[in-house]
């Protein structure tokens, strides 16, 4: 590469004084996705606790989401499962654990795994409910509450507290992992 | 000069009739039709979903009617000094325990086209073979029992006596063998469904303001049903009986008699399937191979595509539809999507008679001309009617040597499921929020369209539902329509034939 000149004309004062120095901490003008997980999930639940407080009965007015998530009203379900406390969902998942018989062979592999988690992945594999593959956790347990098969309601609140209606199954990832062409 | 009068007799000639026929205009009788959208997919449907959803579907529907059933029946059966239990699953059951249980049956049938064996000796079918039958001779076929548990083999005398097909909903009962199949000592099914009563959509009519108080005593309201036209570009065999069928169905057929006893009381044509003849593929083939690749152009041969038999139906219907209304149904060699249940064909192919269809302003009020999907659920004349145009009882019959088909029929009404083989052997839309084949409540017609020959039967259900189940013949080999009675329900049988 030839070495750069400098030109002759360029380097008297008033040129130099004249631009400015470039700063990038003001704006950012190029659109950037939007970051839906964190803002929205304390937003979901401040709302939550407003929407149960403010009327008795269940409210199906539809949250005013400020980003683009698609605006969805809150079943009479939704609403009572938001309800739960986390401590009731972990005696749920004890009640669980302790109506096995055998002994926890392999924990080490749950150890990295909330109770959340643990609820979500018992939850795909408990058959009655339908197959688990294909359909989204929260489609699927409206699925099962419609037909009448009384799903469990701590299920449910995982879901909605922790925002985690659009996922599938653990089950599902693994299985269609390789699978060529797009998902859902 | 030789007088009328002479050659009267010898019947070339006829003198004008001596008493003048009354000059009333004919009018038809009015059809009050209700279609339902039972069978009506999305437009925008997703293909991404697992088909095992649909067997979950059904089984939960159906399960808890089928261990109301044999709850009553075998609750109190005690053999060999040992009470029948109930298990949950399939896979519960215990050596040498006398239990009953409830699941979906799986016909494991080596003839069957199975996806698996495809992929695994490494051969991909572009075009799926059709098979006759699926039925080995050698008993090489298995009945099985499946449910989300797993799946358990059965044996015995009684299955002999039942239609089994993938895809219904029994409950057995008897116990495990050594060989850890499941005995069968007897076996349940649902039976029909509640049965809704006549005018339960619609507004009842209350006898006394209406105006058919006047003609009480007239012939009641028809419905005519035909399937299986069959309007070829190639094949004129039956082209002389589709006219007689239109001036048949127009009310102008025959003397002015039975136009105004008969023909205009039927009020509602049902075309059940196959208006249009199965496309000949021999044709581009035969004369010249090397003209073939000069006409292919983008991949498409366009010189053996006829547009004349949709053309040909186009004017069939548009004759008839002014004074007739017609309710449409696709069948398998329609222009209609291939899978179970098929929509309704599009209207682009009915450039004259589309008018008659639904308007725009209302486009969920079924027009004069109602193209609708395949099966086929609706109101008319406050009965409860649901017809096909054939394909999922001629799935049914490929599974059993010589099949009786209106055996078959009743089969499906006491299995509560129009197309139980949908998806194992019928092309079927993965459904994943609900199923429509299962009948939730019970039909008062049922009828099958695109059969080889007409059979009509009625059958009793254990609350007093009565079906009537009508298979319909095709017309392109019979010639013959079939008519059923709107008050009644009986059917009768028109043969049109030009000699």
């Amino acid at each position: 590469m030839p070495a750069p000149r400098r030109s002759t004309r360029a380097t008297t004062k008033a040129s130099s004084a004249s631009q400015s120095k470039l700063t990038f901490t003001n704006k950012i003008t190029k659109p950037l996705p939007s970051r839906p997980n964190q803002k929205d999930k304390q937003d979901k639940a401040v709302k939550l606790e407003d929407a149960i407080t403010r009327t008795a009965t269940p409210s199906p007015a539809p949250e005013p989401e400020p980003k683009k998530e698609e605006v969805r009203a809150l079943s009479p379900s939704e609403v009572k499962a938001a309800r739960v406390s986390q401590a009731a969902i972990n005696r749920y998942w004890k009640g669980i654990e302790e109506s096995r018989l055998a002994k926890e062979v392999h924990r080490k592999h749950g150890m990295g795994l909330g109770t959340g988690e643990k609820v979500l992945r018992y939850w795909d594999v408990s058959s009655q409910f339908g197959p688990c593959v294909g359909i989204t956790r929260l489609k699927r347990w409206q699925r099962a509450e419609r037909l009448g098969l009384n799903p469990p309601l701590e299920v449910l609140a995982v879901i909605v507290k922790e925002g985690r209606g659009e996922e599938r199954a653990h089950l599902d990832q693994l299985l269609s992992s390789t699978a060529v062409g797009e998902r859902e | 000069m030789v007088k009328l009068e002479d050659i009267a007799g010898l019947g070339l000639l006829q003198a004008p009739p001596k008493t003048e026929p009354k000059k009333t205009d004919l009018e038809r009788v009015p059809s009050s039709y209700k279609s339902l959208d039972t069978f009506a997919l999305p437009k925008a449907r997703q293909y991404q979903q697992q088909f095992a959803d649909i067997y979950f579907l059904r089984l939960t529907k159906i399960k808890p009617a089928v261990e109301q059933i044999a709850h009553e029946a075998w609750d109190d059966t005690v053999l060999g000094g040992e009470n029948a239990k109930k298990v949950e699953r399939v896979l519960d059951v215990r050596q040498g325990e006398l239990c009953w249980v409830a699941g979906t049956v799986y016909m494991d049938m080596p003839l069957k086209p199975s996806i698996l064996e495809d992929v695994s000796k490494d051969r991909w079918i572009s075009a799926p073979t059709s098979v006759d039958h699926y039925y080995s001779e050698d008993g090489r076929d298995q009945v099985m029992l499946e449910d989300d548990s797993g799946r358990i083999r059965l044996v015995g005398e009684p299955l002999k006596n039942y239609f089994l097909v993938t895809g219904c909903i029994i409950a057995v009962m008897g116990t495990e063998n050594a060989n850890g199949e499941f005995e069968v000592l007897d076996l349940k099914f649902a039976d029909l469904p509640p049965q809704p009563p006549r005018w339960d959509l619609s507004d009842k009519k209350p006898k006394s303001e209406d105006v058919s108080m006047v003609d009480v005593s007239a012939p009641s309201k028809k419905i005519a049903i035909v399937s299986g036209l069959e309007f070829s570009g190639v094949s004129t065999a039956y082209s002389a009986e589709l006219k007689v069928l239109k001036e048949y169905l127009a009310a102008q057929a025959l003397d002015p008699e039975t136009q105004s006893n008969e023909q205009s009381k039927i009020s509602r044509l049902i075309i059940a399937g196959n208006s249009i003849a199965e496309a000949s593929s021999s044709d581009p083939h035969s004369n010249n191979p090397s003209t073939k690749t000069h006409t292919k152009k983008y991949g498409y041969d366009a010189s053996s595509y006829n547009p004349l038999p949709s053309q040909l139906l186009d004017s069939f219907l548009s004759e008839l539809l002014p004074s007739l209304p017609i309710t449409l149904l696709p069948g398998a060699n329609d222009p209609a999507n291939v899978s179970y249940p098929q929509q309704p064909i599009h209207s682009a192919m009915f450039p004259e008679s589309r008018y008659y269809g639904p308007t725009p302003a209302h486009p969920d009020e079924p027009g004069w001309l109602d193209a609708t999907t395949n099966p086929f659920e609706s109101e008319i004349e406050g009965w409860r009617v649901l017809g096909t145009s054939g394909q999922n009882l001629d799935d049914i019959c490929k599974y059993m040597e010589d099949p009786d088909r209106l055996g078959l029929m009743e089969a499906m009404c006491r299995w509560r499921c129009s197309a139980p083989t949908a998806p194992d052997t019928l092309w079927s839309y993965p459904f994943q929020d609900d199923e429509p084949f299962v009948m939730k409540e019970c039909p008062h017609l049922y009828f099958v369209g695109s059969q080889p020959k007409f059979g009509s039967k009625v059958i009793e259900g254990p609350d007093g539902q009565m079906v009537r189940l009508v298979l319909v013949p095709k017309f392109s080999e019979t010639k013959e329509v079939v008519l059923v009675d709107t008050e009644t329900l009986e059917v009768s049988l028109v043969k049109l034939s030009t000699e």
